[in-house]
């Protein structure tokens, strides 16, 4: 589930901040920057697992703080193609499963990947599968497991939004911005998500298969 | 921002936990001897949630003298790292979790072997709750 990520990044330590021993304040900066963010290709940063190497400290002209490269090792969040996880069914929709781990929630399980004899219950909003003759509700909260078959990452940084002007009129920066909002709050694409499926002996919900 | 490796290696829930709970006790530590002091809102949450989800999975009640031990007594079956992982993650207690877990088990070994493994882990990690 969680794997060590080698990265190395150049630190800036704030004047208020000497006070504290090196290590502190080189892993609070770093903790501050990546803890509960996804990083590109690598994960959902959780903390500082322990620093490598510093290298030497510069203070800028014009600026007092402190510079340093550091490598270090990140604990992050990424469960590999295969993995089999638990997690709590959060919520239901015609298109599949969402399934939430707490501290992770962009679990997607799409009905294609659900156990055959699954069917939606437009009534209780909930997915029920039909085993030999018994039905067998997946309610909401219920544990599930299921294994990670995707991961995408989709990179959320601001594009330049492409002039559609053909008047061939400027648009200000307020105009770009406001229309780069709406674009970004009703298309939510989640930076780090993950497809799951059930087909396979022993996945589903935990219930099922007993303790 | 350089990513040198992006999976320098590989580490157990059990791990983890340990580090958040070590991390959250230090904390605790620092902010008593100076109160002016506060950790970021989104590092505090990811432990809070981190540790509260750990808390339900089988490795809150593991140690390093356990898992190193039902390591060593699985080594005769030349089980994969990340087949190993996901014992010590899920800690199986049935057949059936075995197959989800290890790939290809019905080649690999016999139901005897499985069984074996089963009494192996049950024996060397300790209960986790009942769901």
């Amino acid at each position: 589930m969680f794997v060590l990520a080698e990265l190395e990044d150049t630190v800036k330590i704030e004047p208020s901040a000497f006070i504290k021993r090196d290590h502190d304040a080189i892993t609070d900066v770093l903790n501050e920057k990546y803890a509960n963010k996804v990083v590109q290709e690598v994960g959902l940063c959780i903390c500082v697992f322990d620093i490598l190497s510093t290298s030497d400290r510069y203070i800028l002209y014009g600026d007092g703080c402190s510079y340093v490269k550091v490598t270090f090792r990140m604990t992050v969040f990424r469960p590999y193609i295969g993995e089999v996880l638990t997690g709590k069914i959060k919520s239901c929709s015609p298109q599949g499963i969402r399934v939430s781990m707490e501290f992770f929630d962009d679990i997607h399980l799409p009905k294609e990947t659900l156990l055959d004899g699954t069917s939606f219950d437009p009534a209780e909003q909930i997915f029920v599968w039909n085993y030999e003759g018994e039905k067998l509700f997946m309610d909401i909260d219920e544990r599930i497991r299921f294994k990670v078959l995707a991961e995408n990452f989709a990179d959320a940084t601001p594009s330049v939004h492409p002039s559609t002007s053909a008047a061939g009129r400027r648009q200000s920066v307020a105009d770009t911005t406001a229309s780069n909002d709406l674009v970004a709050n009703s298309t939510k694409i989640p930076p780090y998500a993950l497809t799951g499926t059930l087909q396979q002996d022993g996945l589903g919900l935990c219930s099922w298969w007993g303790s | 921002m350089i990513i040198k490796n992006a999976r320098a290696a590989l580490v157990s829930n059990y791990e983890v936990l340990a580090l958040l709970e070590e991390r959250q006790d230090y904390q605790k530590h620092m902010v008593k001897a100076n109160p002016n002091l506060e950790y970021p809102e989104h590092l505090r949450t990811i432990q809070f949630e981190l540790i509260s989800f750990l808390g339900t999975t089988p490795c809150h009640r593991q140690n390093p003298e356990r898992i190193h031990s039902l390591l060593q007594k699985l080594a005769p079956f030349q089980l994969t790292m990340g087949e190993k992982l996901h014992i010590v993650n899920h800690r199986p207690a049935s057949d059936v979790d075995i197959y989800l877990l290890i790939e290809e088990c019905e080649e690999r070994f016999t139901p005897d072997q499985v069984q074996e493994m089963i009494d192996l882990i049950l024996h060397e990690l300790p209960d986790p709750e009942s769901h």
